[in-house]
């Protein structure tokens, strides 16, 4: 494992564990979103360092290139979907965000008591 | 004959909600048909998967590639079991749109609805790991905006939580698939099995733990039950159904299958993790059914009962006793058949008396025998009472359990008392009890054969449950024994 991936990990890690802080004590329905995206981040990160090869190239046959060299395709497919749900569970979020906005005029939890948080 | 290929279950309801959308401009009060018609063609098709699932059992390969390379849609009795109740719990619940003159809202709730429901059923169906992660926000995602359509400040408010639980919950699931896939190079389940045993004890360890933080999120198990009450007041009543009834057995089923499946060979670790999941199920069972007990709100006490019922199936799931299990299955089927009648007439309750709180409408159903006999009915199926399917599934789960750990059994035994206790004093009040209030209340006739449907499947079923034998021994093969799903998955067995 070189220090680049290491690094990477580390980043994963870190960026898990803020989203998950930010979810988990922010009153702020924004605040919470930020933390969600930075969490999906962070997972889709996780996705792209394990597919990553230091120096490798794209898995095309091209002559002079060892197939060795070759980063896995797959992750990158995977990552794209999930990039993609991630956007949608934002959108749908944000929708929200505006509905609890108008409904209650205000965009902190503590203050939508209709049930208990 | 054109052959019966999983994937028309899926195709069918994108291709429907895709339709719906193209059309709705023009004729949007045709619309209101299309999902009851395509629901309706899903319960034959899965019926068929069924049929064929014991002896020949269907297995798609999508795009033509073979596993472990591509995608794979299995039907083998687990999968087209639930693919059958999801589809027919679906389709019941559907003909309430055929009431509407669909609103754009409406036009947009009735493709939100399908949507979840093609993500449920492909859940049950996928045999890729990963694929189970797109089924699950699929479902996940509709349902977001399914139970946010719920009146006023409560719907958004639960449509939020609800948002927030289950994306973490899937994120936590992505983590544990990448966990596993970077390790084994592999995203399918049957493939996955044989190479379970190179995966490292830490990564393994964690891989799991992932994916039961996960699943037990995504299937309302205390104590990350928090999202679930609120859905399931907020919410609109056939949706807080759909809940109940379909996206948490579906849950509950992914569990099971990545316990006794994908991670069959780690044999030590796993019954650690069954132990973990059967200490979690009873502690469910416990927390669901005592709060339930203190409820007031009606649909807050149907929702408290819904977690206990959780948990009641996950410890028949993972008991590896097969009367248990197969208890647990039947359960799945009459909590969801009880559970969406009840959870709808909580309608009836907002719109003619203004409040859930069942000391405040004392008496309500009382002169309307109408909805009566389907309350008492769908409450005795919980309860366990014959002649409902209930009973079967109560009886077999506590029996099952009994002859191996018999606290257990006890301790859901007792459970099902307090279950007892609050429905009994729940139809006191609603159906015994005289109250000021004797309101005749307005029914549809297309309520009335929704409730009516099911209460005719819960006593057929509950008369006849050997109609139901052979694919419930199928299902506990299939999963107690790796290698026939392999074959399955694999295209062994079967085309």
């Amino acid at each position: 494992m070189s220090d680049l991936g290491t690094l990477y990990y580390i980043n994963v890690v870190a960026m898990v564990v803020i989203g998950l802080y930010i979810v988990l004590t922010k009153r702020n329905v924004l605040k919470i979103l930020i933390g969600l995206d930075i969490l999906g981040t962070g997972v889709n990160l996780l996705i792209v360092v394990i597919g990553y090869i230091e120096g490798g190239t794209a898995p095309i046959y091209t002559a002079g290139i060892s197939p060795a060299k070759f980063v896995d395709p797959l992750p990158q497919a995977l990552v794209l979907t999930a990039i993609v749900i991630d956007a949608a569970v934002l959108a749908m979020a944000i929708s929200i965000a505006v509905r609890l906005y108008r409904e209650f005029g205000t965009l902190d939890v503590r203050k939508m008591r209709l049930l208990k948080w | 004959m054109v052959t019966i290929v999983p994937s028309l279950i899926i195709a069918s309801l994108l291709g429907g909600a895709f339709v719906m959308t193209a059309v709705a401009p023009f004729i949007r009060r045709m619309t209101k048909y299309v999902p009851s018609i395509v629901l309706l063609f899903n319960v034959l098709i899965s019926l068929r998967l069924l049929l064929k699932s014991t002896n020949e059992p269907v297995v798609e390969f999508i795009g033509g590639w073979e596993p472990p390379y591509g995608i794979n849609l299995v039907a083998g009795p687990m999968g087209s079991f639930l693919a059958l109740i999801i589809s027919l719990i679906a389709f019941l619940i559907s003909l309430s749109f055929l009431k509407y003159e669909p609103t754009v809202e409406e036009v947009k709730f009735m493709i939100l609805f399908m949507l979840s429901v093609l993500g449920a059923s492909g859940l049950v169906l996928t045999g890729d790991i990963f694929n189970l992660f797109v089924f699950l926000e699929l479902m996940t995602i509709s349902a977001y905006a399914l139970v946010a359509y719920g009146r006023g400040g409560e719907g958004a408010e639960a449509g939020f939580k609800y948002l927030l639980a289950g994306s973490v919950a899937a994120n936590f699931y992505l983590i544990s698939v990448i966990l596993i896939y970077a390790s084994l190079g592999s995203l399918n389940m049957a493939d996955l099995v044989s190479r379970m045993t190179m995966l490292k004890y830490g990564v393994a360890l964690a891989s799991m733990l992932f994916l039961v933080i996960g699943f037990a999120t995504e299937s309302e198990l205390f104590p990350l039950h928090g999202w679930a009450p609120d859905v399931y007041t907020g919410a609109p009543p056939s949706v807080a159904a759909f809940v109940s009834g379909v996206l948490v057995s579906a849950s509950l089923y992914v569990l099971a299958r990545f316990f006794y499946t994908v991670f069959a060979e780690l044999n030590a670790l796993r019954s650690e993790m069954f132990a973990i999941l059967m200490l979690l199920g009873v502690l469910t069972a416990i927390f669901g059914e005592t709060v339930a007990l203190v409820q007031r709100d009606y649909r807050r006490m149907l929702g408290y009962s819904s977690i206990g019922a959780a948990g009641m199936i996950l410890v028949g799931l993972v008991s590896e006793i097969p009367y248990a299990f197969i208890g647990a299955l039947l359960l799945i089927v009459a909590h969801g058949f009880a559970k969406v009648p009840l959870f709808m007439m909580s309608k009836h309750l907002e719109e003619n008396y203004g409040t859930r709180d069942m000391e405040k409408v004392k008496g309500a159903f009382k002169a309307n025998s109408k909805l009566a006999i389907p309350l008492v009915a769908g409450s005795l199926t919980i309860l366990g009472m014959p002649p409902f399917l209930g009973f079967w599934g109560k009886l077999l789960l506590i029996y099952g359990l009994a002859l191996k750990y018999p606290i257990i059994a006890l301790i859901i035994l007792l459970a099902s008392i307090v279950e007892a206790a609050y429905y009994l004093r729940m139809l006191h009040r609603l159906v015994i009890q005289d109250g000021e209030l004797k309101k005749q209340i307005k029914i549809d006739t297309v309520e009335l054969v929704i409730y009516y449907a099911f209460l005719a499947l819960l006593i057929i079923l509950g008369i006849l449950p050997m109609l139901l034998s052979p694919y419930l021994a199928g299902a506990f093969i299939e999963l107690s024994n790796p290698s026939f799903y392999i074959k399955v998955a694999m295209g062994v067995m079967g085309g």
